[in-house]
């Protein structure tokens, strides 16, 4: 809206009409509201001191061109003259001043060299002392019926000024005041339903362009309700400080916020980042204009503001041209929005010039051309807001469609890798099963081995007393057929004939088969073979008690006599440097596998007896037996080389072994420990490096299979 | 065969009755001599040239095989074998290299095998017998050529 009256002045400034001057301003008949538009002189009094007798005197008046007097933006005060005919009968009349923006206006009227009526008024007089309660400036002016009178109005303002005055009879003059305060409302309601469904817009889509269009519009409303002076009117009446200051601060706000707007709008950013740039000067100017405008500087703050929007909107529009350029929809929305706005402003200034009729589309045209623009940048927001929904959708299925396309990877991907892990579980599986049966094929061999280790052991036990059973044999018949010879000799002795030499014969016999010597290597031989008998049986009896390890019967045994019957097997590999303590406790026979303890006491027992060895001096293994807390304990000591710590973590560990390649499975103790659990029981080590080792092997008195 | 001439044996076992059942058995053929340690067998050793020495292998305090080795120092000529009900490897390994044993023989014995045994070991130690002395008888020769070669020389 600022800029309209920039335009207007350039318009101004490029149509000079000229027309011939009447003298006078005849009023319309019957009192009708006329337009004062030619025949105005204007004097100008740069000190602004000049009296009205002075000018009345003085004053060098010149003829105005036709059309709404136009003042330059001075510090002067100006002198208008204009002589009104009244040909009407009537006698009261009002005259309008159309511009409620003037710092101080006096009219003086003057009959026949006489004042007879000064009024005074403008924004440095309070509000309420107004005569009439409107914000254009109304004046009265009694004309006699066929009388004329001149009218002397002075003026003084910081600004650029049009002198738009109209004059009719009262009635007719505050109708028109009513109309327009009609229309005004009418169009601040659009401004204020445009604010407002706008900012509802910006709560709900959080577009920040709706932000700034909402703050532009409602400055556009204020501004254009202070250049009509709604706001000295409604807001602060009596303060014209805030009146002079709204007048200056309120467009420079509009100007950086419209900016702000048009570069969101258009998004310029995206387009000309470089032209961007160039909206901080002109952002920075009206900061400038602003602190002027508080610093009171009025006259010279309002000229720059009015320069720097003349430069804003020409670099916005040709901004938004080479935008439009580029194909954008919001650049097209705006560049209709603003031809359909300076089309208003040229129809109001063709108006204002007079070659337009008055009417109410061209007496109004600023309001509607400003209210067309505003309901189209709100049009073009929502269509904006399309576009962008449109691009967001678009975006979304192409991103809906690298999904799909992604999510079908993913499934090709997953039968791939459900295929692998097949794979990978069956070649698992036949490993595992592979595991298993070498892990049964161990378990086998490491039961071949308690068996080898159980044979080695009995063969030499076996083997001598076997050696002296059968070797005894021989001798033994030799033995009995020398003592069944002499026999025979006695039992061939006849008695008479040479019996004394028969009888030394026998004699000398029996002395050379050394009969009593035989007779007690006879006893001897029987005695071993008694013996040998004996340990033989022994040891098979030992051996079955011990091989009760290859019948998996859970049975009730007890554990006493299955460590003596291990021992006994071992017995041989004791020899004689090995001392056994065996201290067994009255325990009671215990539901278990019989054959599988006995393994058990085997591996730690054939342990014991090689950690002793390694240390090539004479040692001892003990063992106790005894109850304990409801259990059974087996308790199995040597004073062997023992062990580190390290190895001794591991020792129940499969394949652990601290023997050469190929002496020892490395099962025997693993295959113990997993016994002893099937027994519900425990077994744990204890080791010294250097001392000795001590195997603690529980069992509960009940187990419950 | 004399007595004189009966082949003298000494067997050694800790077991006394394998020495009853050995000595039973070859009495009436040899000279059976029983030993019940390695140490008694070194008693035995000082008083009697042996022609064959028998050892079990498992005996407390001194093996069969330790045995063998000291004897071999002193008395180097009898026939040596090893006895034992024992398959150990190392055993056998050991009366080869360290006892240089003639014969390995496993208990429970054959009474033929061993006779067998017996005599084969025996035509061994006479044979070496007769060959030293041929040898010394040779020397003895020798000797008196060379000698006789001298005074014809000097002649």
């Amino acid at each position: 809206m600022k800029y309209c009256r920039t335009l207007l002045f350039l318009a101004l400034g490029l149509f000079i009409p000229f027309f011939s001057f009447p003298s006078s301003v005849t009023l319309a008949p019957d009192g009708k509201i006329k337009n004062i538009r030619d025949a105005i002189f204007l004097f100008e009094d740069q000190e602004g001191t000049k009296t009205i007798r002075q000018v009345m005197q003085a004053g060098t008046f010149e003829a105005l061109p036709v059309g709404v007097p136009n003042l330059n933006i001075s510090s002067s005060s100006f002198w208008l003259k204009f002589t009104l005919d009244n040909p009407t009968k009537l006698q009261d009349f009002l005259l309008e001043l159309w511009q409620p923006t003037i710092d101080s206006v006096s009219l003086f009227i003057v009959k026949d060299g006489r004042i007879i009526s000064e009024q005074h008024l403008g924004e440095h007089y309070p509000y309420d002392q107004r005569k009439y309660d409107h914000q254009n400036f109304i004046f009265d002016v009694n004309i006699a019926p066929g009388a004329a009178v001149t009218c002397y109005l002075k003026v003084k303002s910081g600004q650029l000024m049009m002198i738009p005055l109209a004059i009719g009879k009262p009635t007719d003059i505050m109708e028109s005041l009513l109309r327009k305060d009609l229309i005004f409302g009418l169009y601040f309601g659009i401004i204020l339903a445009i604010f407002f469904y706008n900012l509802f817009i910006y709560f709900s889509v959080q577009d920040k362009s709706y932000l700034f269009y909402v703050g532009y519009i409602i400055l556009v409303g204020l501004v254009q309700a202070g250049l009509q002076g709604y706001t000295f009117r409604f807001f602060w009446p009596g303060v014209p400080f805030l009146a002079d200051q709204s007048i200056v601060i309120l467009p420079a706000i509009t100007g950086v916020v419209a900016i702000e707007f048009m570069k969101v709008f258009l998004q310029t950013k995206q387009y000309y980042p470089g032209f961007t740039k160039g909206f901080l000067f002109f952002q920075g100017f009206y900061a400038v204009c602003i602190a002027l405008s508080l610093a009171k500087q009025y006259n010279l703050s309002q000229a720059l503001i009015q320069l720097s929007a003349l430069l804003a909107a020409l670099y916005m529009i040709v901004l938004a041209v080479m935008i439009a350029r580029k194909g954008s929809r919001p650049a097209k929305f705006f560049l209709i929005a603003w031809v359909i706005f300076l089309l208003g402003i040229w129809i109001y200034i063709l108006k204002d010039m007079g070659f337009l009729p008055y009417n109410f589309l061209t007496y109004y045209i600023l309001e509607i051309g400003s209210g067309i623009e505003g309901l189209l940048l709100s049009f073009a927001l929502a269509d904006r807001i399309n576009t962008l929904k449109q691009e967001k959708a678009i975006e979304q299925a192409k991103a809906l469609e690298v999904l799909q396309e992604n999510e079908r990877i993913i499934k090709e991907q997953n039968i791939t890798l459900e295929k692998r892990v097949k794979e990978r579980t069956a070649a698992l599986e036949a490993s595992n099963r592979e595991l298993k049966d070498t892990q049964a094929q161990l378990v086998n061999s490491e039961k071949m081995a308690s068996l080898g280790q159980l044979t080695a052991g009995i063969a030499h036990e076996l083997n001598n007393p076997i050696n002296f059973v059968s070797g005894n044999v021989d001798p033994l018949k030799r033995d009995i057929n020398d003592v069944t010879d002499l026999l025979a000799r006695y039992d061939a002795l006849k008695v008479g004939e040479n019996i004394d030499q028969d009888l030394e014969d026998i004699h000398k016999m029996r002395k050379d088969l050394d009969i009593d010597y035989t007779l007690e290597e006879i006893d001897t031989l029987l005695n071993g073979i008694d013996e040998g008998a004996a340990r033989t049986a022994n040891i098979v009896k030992g051996l079955r008690e011990f091989a009760r390890l290859d019948q998996g019967d859970f049975s009730s045994a007890n554990i006493n006599s299955g460590i003596e019957s291990t021992l006994a097997i071992l017995s041989g590999k004791f020899g004689d440097t090995i001392r056994l303590e065996t201290e067994f406790g009255q325990i009671p026979e215990i539901e278990c596998y019989p054959g599988q303890l006995n393994q058990v006491f085997m591996n730690i027992f054939v342990n014991g007896i090689q950690a002793v060895e390694a240390k090539n001096e004479p040692g001892k293994i003990s063992v106790q037996t005894g109850q304990e807390n409801g259990n059974l304990f087996i308790r199995i000591e040597d004073d062997g080389v023992g062990m580190d710590e390290s190895t001794q973590s591991r020792i129940f560990d499969p394949f652990f072994t601290t023997k050469d390649v190929g002496e020892g499975t490395g099962l025997g103790l693993s295959i113990s420990h997993g016994i002893i659990k099937k027994h519900k029981g425990n077994i744990s080590v204890m080791s010294e490096k250097g001392k000795g080792t001590t195997f603690l092997i529980t069992l509960p008195l009940q187990i419950s299979e | 065969m004399s007595e004189e001439e009966k082949i003298r044996i000494l067997y050694v076992d800790d077991d006394e009755h394998n020495l009853n059942s050995f000595k039973a058995s070859f009495r009436r053929k040899y000279d059976v001599h029983i030993a019940e340690s390695a140490y008694a067998g070194f008693e035995l050793l000082k008083e009697h040239d042996f022609h064959i020495i028998l050892t079990d292998q498992r005996m407390p305090s001194m093996t069969g095989v330790e045995f063998l080795e000291q004897v071999i120092k002193k008395y180097p000529d009898p026939i040596r074998m090893l006895v034992t009900g024992y398959t150990d490897i190392e055993a056998v390994i050991d009366a080869i290299n360290k006892g240089k044993v003639y014969n390995y023989i496993k208990k429970p014995w054959e009474e033929d095998d061993l006779i067998v045994m017996i005599e084969n070991a025996y035509e061994v130690y006479d044979l070496r017998r007769k060959n030293a002395e041929l040898i010394k008888k040779l020397e003895e020769a020798n000797e008196q050529l060379e000698f006789l070669l001298r005074q014809r020389l000097l002649d």
